[in-house]
Parts: C-alpha cells; sequence; structure tokens
C-alpha cells in the first residue's frame, strides 16, 4: 500500500493479501516507469518553464546612424517637394493682395445701405401720384452715379448719404 | 524566502500546507519553486503518460507539455487577481494543486490514446520490449520478478479506461484516493470500489495467463 492507509482507515477493502501483493506489483511497476525518466527531463522542462515565467524583454533595437544614407533618394525629393509646396501656399495666403475687395467688410455695408435705398424707391413707386415722378428721375440719375464711382478707389463709400445721396 | 520541503521525487502526498508557499511563489515566477515542483512531480507525470503510453518520447513531451501549461496558467492567474492570490481558471485554490496537475497530465494522455487509436495501428512487440523494464534479453529479464511485471504490465493493457485511470493515478501518481477523488468527481467509495476492481480483473488476467504469456495486444482494442 503506499499511503493513505491511515487517511482510509475505515475502507479496508483493498487490504486483501492477495491484493497487497498486487499491489505491490504495481508499486514497483509504477516505480520502474518513475525510474525511467530521462535525468535531463527535468532540466529541459525547466528551460520550457522558464520561458514562460520569465518577463518577455522590451525589444529594443539601437538606433542605426548609417540607416538614413540607405533611404531612396525618390523619398527625400518628394518630401522636400511637400515642404516646399506648404511654405509657398503658407506664404502666398500671408499677403495682403490675396484677399478679395469685394469681400471686404467696408462693401458689405454699403451694399447693405444701397439695398435699404432701393427698397424705399420702391415703396415711394408704389403710392405714385405723379408728383414724385421728376425726383424718382433724378434719383435714378444719382443712383447711376454711384454705380459707377462704387468700382472707383477714390468714392467714399461712408459719405454716401451725406454727399448727395439725399432724394 | 527558505523552502524547505523535500525533493524526494518519491515523496507522496505532500502537504498542502507546505505546498502552498511553494505554489505562490511559483506563480510570481520564482524559478527555484519551479525546480521544486519538477523535483515533486515530473517523474510522477512521466510514469503515468509511460505507462500509458509505451512510448518513452511521447511521455516526454506531455510531461513537458504538462508543466508548460501548468505554468502558463499559474501565471495567468496572478496576472488576473490583484491580491497575488492563485484563483483564476485552472488552478482554483491553494491546496488543490495535485488533483489539478494530475487531471490536466490525465486529459493529455487521454487526448494522445484517442488520437492514437483512430489510427489504429496495431502496437509492435518490439515496441512493449522496450518498455517493459527497459529491457535487453539480458539476466534482468530471466528475472522471476521483472517477468510478473511484464505480464502485469500487459494485463493493464485489458483493463477499461476508467479502472486503468485509477491504478494509473494511484501508483504511478502516487495520490491519495481523496486527491484522487478530487481529480475524477468521482466519490470516494466508488474509486475505492473501482480500485478493488481492477485488482481483482489484474489477478484474474495474471491467473489465466500463468502457463504462457499473453500477446501483446493490439492498440486500439482498449
Amino acid at each position: 500500500m503506499i499511503n493513505d492507509s491511515q487517511e482510509h482507515n475505515n475502507f479496508r477493502i483493498n487490504h486483501d493479501p492477495e491484493h497487497a501483493e498486487m499491489e505491490s506489483l504495481l508499486d514497483l511497476l509504477a516505480q520502474q516507469d518513475r525510474d525511467a525518466m530521462p535525468t535531463t527531463l527535468e532540466s529541459r522542462v525547466m528551460d520550457e518553464v522558464s520561458k514562460v515565467i520569465a518577463p518577455t524583454p522590451i525589444a529594443f533595437t539601437p538606433i542605426d546612424i548609417t540607416r538614413g544614407e540607405s533611404q531612396p533618394w525618390s523619398m527625400r525629393i518628394a518630401a522636400a517637394a511637400v515642404l516646399a509646396i506648404g511654405t509657398t501656399l503658407v506664404i502666398v495666403s500671408a499677403q495682403p493682395w490675396a484677399t478679395s475687395p469685394a469681400s471686404s467688410p467696408e462693401h458689405e455695408i454699403t451694399v447693405a445701405s444701397l439695398s435699404s435705398h432701393l427698397d424705399e424707391y420702391f415703396s415711394l413707386e408704389s403710392v405714385d401720384d405723379g408728383q414724385i415722378t421728376e425726383a424718382i428721375t433724378d434719383w435714378e440719375i444719382w443712383a447711376q452715379s454711384i454705380d459707377t464711382d462704387l468700382y472707383t478707389d477714390n468714392f467714399d463709400y461712408t459719405d454716401i448719404l451725406s454727399d448727395d445721396g439725399e432724394l | 524566502m527558505v523552502l524547505s520541503l523535500s525533493m524526494n521525487p518519491s515523496t507522496p502526498n505532500t502537504d498542502p500546507d507546505d505546498l502552498g508557499p511553494i505554489i505562490a511563489l511559483a506563480a510570481d515566477g520564482d524559478e527555484s519553486a519551479w525546480e521544486q515542483l519538477l523535483g515533486l512531480y515530473s517523474r510522477r507525470v512521466f510514469a503515468m503518460a509511460r505507462s500509458r503510453l509505451h512510448d518513452d518520447e511521447l511521455a516526454e513531451e506531455i510531461t513537458q507539455s504538462v508543466f508548460v501549461t501548468v505554468a502558463t496558467k499559474l501565471i495567468q492567474s496572478t496576472q488576473s487577481t490583484s491580491d497575488g492570490a492563485v484563483s483564476a481558471s485552472g488552478y482554483i485554490e491553494q491546496g488543490r494543486f495535485e488533483p489539478w496537475l494530475f487531471r490536466i497530465t490525465m486529459n493529455r494522455v487521454r487526448d494522445l490514446c484517442r488520437k492514437r487509436s483512430r489510427h489504429a495501428k496495431p502496437m509492435a512487440p518490439e515496441h512493449f520490449a522496450q518498455v517493459e523494464g527497459d529491457s535487453e534479453p539480458d539476466v534482468h529479464q530471466q528475472d522471476d520478478q521483472q517477468s510478473k511485471l511484464d505480464a502485469l504490465r500487459k494485463a493493464m493493457e485489458q483493463l477499461s479506461e476508467s479502472d486503468r485511470e485509477i491504478i494509473e493515478l494511484r501508483h504511478h501518481g502516487q495520490m491519495s484516493f481523496k486527491q484522487i477523488a478530487e481529480t475524477t468527481g468521482d466519490p470516494i467509495g466508488t474509486l475505492l470500489a473501482r480500485h478493488h476492481r481492477a485488482l481483482k480483473k489484474l489477478r484474474s488476467i495474471l491467473e489465466s495467463s500463468q502457463p504462457t504469456h499473453p500477446q501483446p495486444k493490439v492498440r486500439g482494442e482498449q
């Protein structure tokens, strides 16, 4: 009997003498199998286990300074071209002449003012009793002059009403 | 930490209280703890595999894969718990290491046996001769006791898988019935009865085969 005779005192069924002989034979057989293990196996298993339990080292590759020289020239040229185009676009967009005059805030204010005058004109026209036709004609002449002057650099957009903009 | 557990590979039934600190250290990746575990269990695992497979190389492979699996699961379980207690898949709690280890071994052996049985190759007589006491045709084979052992090994081939498993867990694995019950999940009474029946059957086979040695059994007829 190998081991737990004390542990299993309540179970005596295996203590038959004939079975005891069989058990001792089985113990011998098992011992033979245990002894057949190659002496090197334990260290080989340990090697495999060590691979599992050892923390995986962080792969560190030293920077190879000479590696840059092996980069293809086409990559360098492409990178230089991208850099040059980008720089050019930044410089061009930063110039004052790159901004359209039509989109300046002053122009936007002027156009809004003219629009309000046109609204007034149309409201007057709707109630025309024949007496203001002359005034309208004068206004049209004035409006044409404004249209002409609108695209000249010397026109003072902010003074449109104080000069001769009155109806 | 000083570990005082005996390194004698034939030491059966290691006290789980002694084993606990070693398992904990092994789970933390301590190499000396692993050396102790291998010293305690590698021969028993190897013997179980060898007894069933009759092949030293396969038994070595199984021994290796069992311990790599155990190491992997122990390390994983430690990583998955914050307090370092081993409680994840596989080895659930301290004190149950042996049943867990031998259950892995048993499953590996079973899987390999099933794979081999699908191919159903007849076992070559010289293969049996290789396992029988590492015997060459020399004086050892003439020994009466060795002849009995050879006959016993052949008789074990005629046992059912469950009967054979309990014999191998008990004698090759050097496990107590309690540990076998934890390994297989069967009640101790059932295991005792099965062990008794297996011994009786072995004796019967040996008695019937005494006049002439039995022919090697064809693999796949187990």
